[in-house]
């Protein structure tokens, strides 16, 4: 077989794939897939935004129009181009189930005492973490050498461990601007190191040990993400 | 030969001193012009791609094309299929076509002051025509050169021999006889010579190459088709991308040719999958684990009943029926969307912990398919809440799994889940590869579908297909067959305009007893046969060997596939009525499956089928088989004995999007009528092991996706 004919070959399956239909909705519906390139065509030509003006635009809207008491955050993870405003959707024990305000899309992001632990529906998730001794650390405001590690699924379905070591240490006294008025926080830096990767994170944390904002490393594809608490 | 041996085993136990710390793999995603993983132009290096990778290499210079597509099958063992074109060979046909195999071992990892050391055989099972073996050293030095040095036999012992290990008789037509068989008395024999070369990447895209070849074209040469002049070879390459590389190559003084390279890695999906997000476990309020109010109110049980289907149903998966008490919940579904079991068992345990009252902590899940409940998975619900972040496969310890007919109990299916009726309209793809007067031949048909699937295992399926364009009507070869004409016959049955009848079948699924599953079919099983089929499976949840026994009774199609019937005489013998094998399969681990099916073939011939494959997670299976039966490989004819590859590609893998969907084929070098099997629809060892154990726990962090 030559070149041309498993190019040939592969243009086939993607025709025969796209040309089918079926009353069958476990079987692919070919509108999936014209949505798929419709969406990816439509992405790339996108003028692009500026982020951080939506974000304070939702941000704005969001804390008007929910209970004071209700918690908000926003995220930015600039590498994928997302950006949202998040409410609490569910808690589990120290994990608390972020999703965007204002929408029914599923993606999540869960936090751990404040620090990223999960994502889900995003891109390359960060399936699970073992957090606790930077969060030990940060939290309390105090320096040390620690173990971090994040899973992910790889395209075969199987965990891969990143495991790092962390050097936590003290940074510069900030102030945080939250709904609520400004507040005081401690610059908290991270700096992870793995065999083929490096990277250092950055909380800020209140006298209380509550992240108030954070520039956090979540995968190879994710990127870092940029997360306030809004309220 | 006991010399011979006596050297090989010398030069193994020099190179296989003690390894030292540091040991590093070398890899490479470029080809040479044989299409197997080196970094130099026609001689090979101890090189290995990349594990799980799959390339396609097109290699031409004037009078020469080679076609080569080579799977890294193991991070130590790669396999290759070719087919070449060489203008003028032979005075019989314009272009020669020739098939072969390669098979290249890493004898040792390369280490901070030793090599990696790896050793192959070129064309062990095909004509000969390419045939050399050989054992190469490479060691890598810095980032960016690399250096290897190596011995060879056959055609890589050829030019400027220092000796020789008995004697081996050169190419020649006449002594390929049927082709495609082993030769091991010509592995590592005859004439020896040493080969070696650079490459050097200049930068991450273009690299170079230079190269003493010790393959001398001789046969070419005698031919009068190609002298290779010089010993030298030199090359550039560049890698347009990680899945492209092209290379320009000037070979033996003599030629200038091109070679491109195509790879993927089945690990690496083309398109990532991108779904809905799950939803989240809910947690339950402790202080509502003892309210029972809910339990003896029969309205109540009616709605989570719904609540539990409506959410189900929106994850793309079939819900079947549950049975919930106040302490225990059952759900029965049959996932038709994730390629992974695990995700399906996920998804439907976190609605359940969603939708169902604080009361039930006990939740079981069976997963049935085609209306035969296989298996049924156990877990708390407390554990469920407890575990939802943590290390994943700590699930899995606290999960438990059974057969379900074991496990007893399982929900009846409700009222308006059977019949299903089911139908599509899609294009398909017949071909014909490897002819010698056209390599690639193909008729694109519209194909209508239709699945009645009654329940309690009785499955009704259809299909029907009209030719749209292709070539395959060209093929005229008489067939030459010394067996009963059980396949060679295939091109008179493929090219039909139609409408054709490509299946009609009843087929009954059973559970028979716990373990044991049983599946009876009758119609239209195939193009070219209908029959009677019977079968039963042997497969515990747990197990990693399953055991079977088919029994078919055939009847030859008429080649218009609507419903007649031929004649089971043929020139080459009466095709016999009866046929069926015993099988065992085996799960090893990483996703390899050996497989043997044993006992009559469509010719009435006796003989084993040894099937080795890889299987990957994510829908991907690439595999080899072979047929050895009692028919001589004179009787067999061209290539000795049946023999092929097989492959299976996930569209979730192309398109990112969830479906169980894929595309499968089988390639032979060569189609004859030797140990060749009926195939039947809706075999059972694909059907039962899929939900099982292994295939759970092996894509378990799916569980939590």
């Amino acid at each position: 077989m030559t070149l041309k004919h498993s190019l040939s070959l592969f243009a086939l399956l993607g025709l025969m794939v796209l040309a089918s239909c079926t009353n069958d909705d476990t079987r692919l519906d070919p509108k999936q897939l014209t949505t798929i390139v419709r969406e990816s065509i439509s992405q790339r030509n996108a003028p692009p935004r500026d982020k951080d003006a939506i974000i304070e635009a939702a941000s704005r809207e969001a804390l008007s129009l929910t209970s004071p008491e209700d918690p908000l955050a926003s995220i930015q993870f600039d590498s994928v181009g997302i950006a949202a405003v998040l409410r609490e959707i569910e808690k589990n024990g120290q994990h608390t189930v972020w999703a965007a305000w204002g929408s029914s899309d599923r993606k999540s992001i869960v936090t751990k005492n404040g620090m990223i632990a999960a994502t889900r529906g995003l891109r390359k998730d960060l399936m699970s973490s073992e957090a606790d001794a930077v969060l030990d650390l940060v939290r309390n405001r105090k320096e040390g050498n620690v173990p971090y590690t994040l899973r992910y699924l790889d395209g075969d379905f199987v965990i891969i461990e990143a495991k790092y070591t962390c050097t936590v240490e003290r940074g510069y006294d900030k102030t945080v601007a939250l709904a609520t008025g400004p507040a005081p926080a401690l610059q908290m830096f991270s700096s992870c190191v793995s065999a083929n990767r490096q990277f250092v994170d950055l909380f800020l944390v209140d006298r209380s040990g509550r992240i108030l904002e954070m520039r956090q490393w979540v995968g190879p594809v994710l990127g870092f993400a940029y997360m306030s608490q809004l309220r | 030969m006991i010399r011979r041996f006596g050297l090989i085993l010398t030069l193994l136990a020099a190179l296989m001193l003690p390894t030292f710390a540091n040991e590093r793999s070398l890899t490479t995603t470029v080809t040479n012009s044989f299409g197997v993983p080196s970094g130099l132009i026609d001689m090979p290096t101890a090189e290995m791609a990349p594990d799980g990778q799959l390339s396609i290499n097109v290699s031409h210079f004037s009078g020469y094309t080679r076609n080569t597509a080579t799977f890294q099958l193991t991070p130590w063992l790669s396999g290759s299929f070719r087919y070449i074109g060489i203008d003028d060979l032979t005075p019989l046909f314009d272009i020669y076509y020739d098939r072969s195999f390669d098979i290249r071992l890493r004898l040792m990892e390369e280490t901070d002051y030793l090599p990696g050391v790896a050793i192959g055989l070129q064309d062990f099972l095909g004509t000969g025509v390419l045939s050399g073996e050989y054992i190469v050293a490479t060691k890598q030095f810095g980032e960016r050169l690399r250096a290897t040095g190596g011995v060879g036999w056959g055609r890589l012992g050829s030019r400027n021999s220092f000796g020789s290990l008995g004697s081996r008789p050169g190419f020649s037509f006449e002594g390929v006889g049927t082709g495609g068989n082993f030769r091991f008395s010509e592995y590592f024999s005859g004439d020896m010579a040493l080969f070696g070369g650079f490459s050097y990447d200049a930068t991450d895209k273009i690299s170079f190459s230079a190269e003493y070849s010790s393959d001398a074209y001789e046969f070419e040469n005698q031919q009068g088709v190609f002298d290779a002049d010089s010993p030298f070879n030199f090359a550039a390459t560049y890698k347009a991308n990680d899945n492209l590389i092209f290379r320009l190559f000037s070979v033996y003084g003599q030629e200038v040719g091109l070679t491109v390279n195509v790879t993927l890695n089945p690990r690496q999906p083309a398109t990532e999958t991108q779904g809905p997000a799950p939803l989240p476990v809910a947690v339950r309020d402790p202080a509502r684990i003892n309210d029972l109010g809910w339990s003896t109110n029969p309205i109540e049980q009616i709605a989570l009943s719904s609540q539990l289907e409506k959410f189900i149903e929106q994850e793309g998966l079939t819900y079947v029926g549950a049975d919930i008490t106040d302490r225990t919940a059952h759900v029965r579904i049959e996932n038709g969307i994730f390629q992974s079991e695990a995700q399906a068992l996920g998804r439907t345990m976190r609605i359940m912990s969603r939708m169902l009252p604080p009361s039930v902590e006990t939740f079981h899940v069976t997963v049935e398919s085609n209306g035969l409940p296989l298996m049924t998975t156990t877990m708390s619900r407390t554990d469920l809440e407890r575990l939802e972040y943590e290390k994943e496969d700590l699930a899995l310890q606290a999960a438990s799994f059974s057969d379900s007919i074991r496990f007893g109990d399982v929900p009846e299916p409700k009222a308006d889940v059977y019949p299903n009726f089911t139908w599509s309209v899609s294009p398909t793809l017949r071909f014909s590869a490897f002819d010698p007067e056209n390599p690639f031949r193909a008729d694109l048909r519209i194909k209508a579908r239709a699945n009645y699937d009654f329940g309690q295992g009785w499955l009704l399926n259809g299909a029907v297909s009209v030719r749209v364009l292709g070539n395959l009507g060209e093929i005229d070869r008489p067939v030459n067959s010394q067996l009963p004409f059980v396949r060679t016959t295939i091109a008179a049955y493929n090219y039909r305009f139609g409408p054709t009848i490509d299946q009609l079948t009843l087929t009954k699924l059973a559970r028979i007893a716990p373990d044991v599953y049983g599946r009876a079919s009758i119609g239209y099983f195939e193009l070219m046969y209908a029959g009677v089929s019977g079968e039963v499976l042997w497969k515990p949840v747990d197990s990693r060997l399953a055991l079977g026994v088919e029994l078919n009774y055939v009847q030859l199609r008429e080649q218009d596939q609507r419903f007649g019937f031929a004649s089971h005489t043929t020139p080459g013998g009466t095709i016999p009525h009866v046929n069926g094998h015993v099988s065992a399969y085996y799960e090893l681990n990483n996703g390899y499956q050996a497989n043997v099916h044993a006992g009559r073939y469509l010719a009435g011939d006796w003989g084993a089928t040894f099937e080795f494959s890889r299987e990957f997670n994510n829908g991907w299976q690439i595999g080899a088989f072979a047929t050895f039966t009692d028919v001589s490989a004179e009787q067999f004819g061209e290539g000795s004995f049946d023999k092929g590859l097989f492959f299976r590609i996930p569209f979730s893998w192309i398109i990112g999007t969830e479906t169980k969907r894929g595309y499968s084929n089988i390639i032979r070098p060569v189609q004859r009528d030797g140990g060749q099997r009926v195939i039947v629809p809706n075999r059972l060892y694909d059907i039962v092991s899929e939900p099982h154990r292994a295939n759970v726990a092996s894509s378990w962090g799916k569980f939590w996706k």
